[in-house]
């Protein structure tokens, strides 16, 4: 896998994301994809991997959104760090230890996206944004997750020790 | 003696680094970052059209599966049929309501007594929505290439739908009046009183700063009001569904409805021929309209 492929991979990603996925919204609320491939790939290969694959994936998600630039990479750096220090508090993460840090990462970055809202003056009762936005969106996450965490354990198996671009 | 390997320090540290640089850029945050966002709408403009289509294609196929699928169907149908008659009813309201105005004042005159949506319109398609569903705003395939300018009103048949807030050659993001960092002028049809319609994350949008002593209805009407001149006066907005009134308070307020459904939004008509007195004046980009009560300075 060369460097351009894995950019184009997670670009790939933010552009499901900003144009297929909100076709496919549930009273509103999608799933965030590009959130659990970080998430997931944070359990399989740790902090450092994965901060560099939020990184990218962040920068496209700013480039194809209208809010202040970094805050989307903000959110899935933060989520990255935080799924790496989790696993490393497990022998071997499994699905189940996935979809808890599925999760807790959508609140994490619920939180700092609601944060960044607050900050740039918005009007939102933190309450009702957590349950009408952020608890429906972890239910969606957990099945997106279903299908990230299999798909990335098998890349993870395939490229084994093998060192992916950029890490 | 173990060592504690030195990979697991740097572990410990990339992120930490990488955080503190974001967080500094979007506090350092300015909007230079246009070209950039420029030169990727105009490079993946064709896949998320393709993307988004293949998505409402999706969504439409996953629709029509069973009965309960087809029951959902016919309701969407009637409640398209019954948001409609409740536009053209409002309106009829509207120009009943202008009539009698007219009438009372001999020597009225409307300051943009030509305006029409007709000869003034821009179809565009939706191909995006932001990456969180948090925040409320749409990429519309249509930008400067087709006379889109910032500050253009943005409506459906049904009515509102927000403003053009960022242009691109060939796309432009339109901030919806749901968002929480929206505001919009408006004003009950039936009594005229003004009020701010804000948008809340994951709520429906509320009017605020109706006065306590006017008294205000479940069902009424809220149109645009044209006050702060961001939006054409008269454009139907919603329909007040509760009255949130608080004694200690000085303002009461209405939750509202909207009669644009945003869930299902695919095409809009962006209003070309209307001046945005707003953006001539330099308003911040997200506020739609002033952001005090109606009447203040």
């Amino acid at each position: 896998m060369t460097p351009y492929l894995l950019v184009l991979a997670l670009g790939l990603a933010a552009l499901l994301q900003v144009s297929l996925l909100p076709a496919l919204h549930v009273g509103g609320v999608y799933p965030n994809l590009p959130l659990m491939v970080v998430v997931a790939w944070a359990l399989l290969r740790g902090s450092r991997s994965a901060a560099i694959w939020a990184l990218i994936a962040g920068l496209w998600l700013d480039l194809l959104s209208s809010r202040s630039f970094g805050g989307y990479t903000l959110g899935l750096v933060v989520a990255a760090y935080l799924a790496g220090l989790a696993a490393q508090t497990v022998y071997r993460p499994t699905i189940f230890f996935a979809l808890v840090m599925a999760a807790v990462a959508t609140v994490v970055q619920g939180g700092i996206q609601m944060a960044l809202l607050w900050l740039g003056g918005g009007t939102f009762s933190p309450p009702d944004a957590l349950l009408r936005l952020v608890l429906p969106e972890i239910a969606y996450n957990c099945v997106i997750m279903l299908l990230v965490f299999p798909l990335l354990s098998w890349v993870n198996r395939t490229t084994g020790r093998e060192r992916l671009p950029l890490e | 003696m173990l060592q504690r390997p030195r990979t697991r320090r740097r572990i410990r540290w990339w992120p930490i680094v990488i955080v503190l640089l974001v967080a500094a850029v979007v506090l350092l945050n300015t909007r230079s970052i246009d070209a950039p966002r420029d030169i990727t709408a105009r490079v993946t403009l064709p896949l998320q059209r393709l993307l988004r289509q293949a998505g409402n294609e999706l969504r439409s196929a996953t629709g029509v599966v069973g009965d309960a699928a087809t029951l959902r169907d016919r309701n969407t149908e009637l409640e398209q049929v019954v948001a409609q008659l409740t536009v053209e009813n409002l309106r009829l309201k509207e120009v009943e309501a202008e009539n009698v105005r007219l009438r009372s004042l001999l020597q009225f005159r409307d300051v943009n007594p030509s305006f029409t949506y007709k000869g003034g319109q821009v179809v565009g398609r939706v191909v995006a929505n932001e990456p969180s569903s948090i925040i409320q705003s749409i990429l519309i395939d249509i930008g400067s290439n087709n006379g889109i300018e910032p500050g253009m009103p943005v409506v459906t048949e049904l009515g509102l739908v927000g403003r053009v807030t960022d242009v691109y050659s060939n796309a432009a993001r339109v901030l919806l009046i749901i968002d929480s960092s929206s505001n919009v002028n408006t004003m009950l049809q039936n009594t005229r009183l003004r009020g701010i319609l804000r948008g809340r994350a994951g709520q429906s949008p509320v009017m605020d700063y109706l006065p306590q002593d006017q008294s205000i209805l479940v069902g009424d009407i809220v149109v645009t009001s044209g006050e702060g001149g961001s939006f054409p006066v008269g454009i139907p907005v919603g329909q007040v569904v509760e009255v949130e009134q608080n004694d200690i308070e000085m303002f009461q307020r209405a939750v509202v409805r909207t009669t644009v459904d945003f869930n299902t939004l695919e095409t809009v008509l962006v209003v070309t021929n209307f001046v945005s007195s707003s953006e001539q004046f330099g308003a911040p980009p997200g506020n739609q309209g002033s952001g005090g009560p109606p009447g203040a300075p």
